[in-house]
């Protein structure tokens, strides 16, 4: 069955793009312009995923998303936050606030699209119990819970978005193994046509401020000169 | 209007407005007004509008067409085949050139601002190169040109997203307007970038924008850009020896 998403942005292009990007990601999509809508159609139809633009008329879409969480079957809905607002204390803010993920304005409607993917794909484990991960990862100061989809740095749990922490596990599950650019996005983005690498180090990068304790000179993620990334254990050498 | 001269008179008891313009900026831009003495006595100061805040204006509106057009592209990419869809993603690729442009001037106007302080750390040159080279790749692929890289590593100690903008802004320049190849090389604290021509002149706007702006990001950050220009091709040395650790 196909998954249903509800798109809350009043910005016409932005939804109209949004909308047939997942749509043409085997989607059904439905789209609201404000909040008061959103709420409505939410209460009538079924939706498995959220996309909400932060600045809506009248409600907002942090109190749209507060009110959604209300409805019983919308407790843990997952919600993905679009901002224009490229402040970094606002993509804390995005995470804190219950949404799984936040996309800054403008944004690549397959960057959105993989996003969403990472969100089902993390469903889908659970509901079908399947996995075939190991249950813990350890490397040093890190540790890595892949069936509660927790990572913590020195015990203190760190917030990841659901496609960092595929990132990360997908490395950490091949320690030592280098995997270029291309590969990272085809397995983790799903691309397979004019490629956009950057997307991968900027990803990095994130993930990198988050678990390391230099982000400059990382001692997890590891990058080979001309070839790509590869997860390392510090606590193993030497 | 915005865009209009803002004149003054200036006389024995101060300085008095003659446009609406100048009524409405008052007296806080007169440190950028030119003074023109009258024939008949007296003085007037006109004072130019400020460019780069006009630029901003701009930028921060076509920025969301801007966005819309990369959406569109990105679908039409995403539903053809073969060439068709190589052509839409041309179409997305150079509106994304032109958007990193547009993230540029805004995070200028920051910095000028004082909005955006400096992130400092400290970070190998190469890997930075090898980034921008690597990121480079498609739009030297598409435009049959070499993007060569002979990398001499250091240790730098500044905002490297600051730097990583300022090169890419002088390689992916020296990519687009030169008639063949491009190299880059690093050592000594130093980050040069070579293009064979045509010669760069203050006339060539759209190619001087991007090192203009690469030129005072490196300047806020204490560096130096300095381009030398001859027959056949310019060289942009960009000088980060104040930042080697």
């Amino acid at each position: 069955m196909k998954r249903k998403i509800l798109i809350v942005e009043d910005d016409t292009d932005v939804a109209r793009i949004v909308e047939e990007g997942l749509r043409k990601s085997g989607f059904d999509v439905a789209t609201a312009g404000s909040a008061e809508d959103a709420l409505d159609m939410a209460e009538k139809e079924r939706f498995d995923l959220f996309i909400i633009d932060i600045i809506l008329p009248g409600k907002d879409g942090k109190a749209f998303l507060s009110d959604l969480r209300k409805m019983e079957r919308y407790k843990t809905a997952p919600a993905i936050f679009l901002t224009a607002l490229d402040d970094e204390v606002e993509k804390v803010i995005g995470l804190e606030l219950g949404a799984d993920d936040y996309v800054t304005k403008p944004f690549s409607v397959r960057e959105l699209v993989a996003r969403v993917k990472s969100i089902f794909r993390r469903i889908e484990m659970d509901t079908e119990g399947v996995n075939r991960r190991p249950k813990k990862i350890y490397a040093k100061d890190l540790e890595i819970d892949t069936e509660k989809y927790e990572v913590k740095v020195k015990g203190k749990k760190v917030n990841l978005t659901p496609l960092e922490f595929d990132l990360l596990c997908f490395l950490a599950e091949n320690e030592g193994k280098v995997f270029s650019r291309e590969v990272l996005l085809d397995r983790l983005w799903g691309y397979d046509y004019f490629i956009d690498t950057r997307t991968v180090d900027v990803h990095i990068r994130r993930l990198r401020t988050k678990i390391e304790e230099d982000p400059s000179k990382p001692k997890y993620i590891l990058t080979v000169r001309g070839k790509g990334y590869k997860f390392s254990d510090p606590g193993k050498e030497g | 209007m915005k865009g209009d001269l803002a004149v003054f008179l200036k006389g024995p008891e101060g300085v008095l407005p003659l446009n609406e313009r100048a009524r409405e900026i008052g007296e806080k831009h007169l440190d950028r007004a030119v003074e023109v003495e009258l024939p008949q006595g007296g003085k007037i100061l006109i004072v130019p509008p400020d460019l780069f805040e006009e630029l901003v204006f701009l930028v921060h509106d076509s920025r969301i067409v801007l966005s819309s057009i990369m959406g569109y592209a990105e679908l039409l990419e995403m539903e053809l085949e073969g060439s068709k869809r190589y052509l839409a993603h041309s179409i997305k690729r150079e509106a994304d050139f032109l958007k990193r442009l547009f993230d540029d001037v805004l995070l200028l106007e920051k910095i000028r601002n004082g909005m955006k302080k400096p992130t400092i750390t400290e970070f190998g040159i190469c890997e930075l190169l090898e980034e921008i080279v690597d990121f480079l790749e498609p739009i030297s692929r598409d435009r049959e040109k070499n993007l060569s890289l002979e990398c001499e590593d250091f240790e730098v100690r500044s905002d490297r997203d600051l730097i990583f903008r300022a090169v890419l802004n002088v390689v992916e320049n020296a990519l687009r307007h030169s008639k063949g190849d491009v190299s880059v090389k690093s050592g000594g604290g130093m980050i040069e970038v070579e293009d064979t021509g045509p010669a760069l002149r203050k006339s060539d706007l759209g190619k001087g924008f991007g090192l203009e702006i690469a030129r005072e990001l490196i300047s806020r950050i204490g560096g130096e850009v300095e381009v030398e220009t001859r027959e056949g091709g310019n060289t942009v040395r960009m000088n980060l020896k104040g930042m080697v650790v």
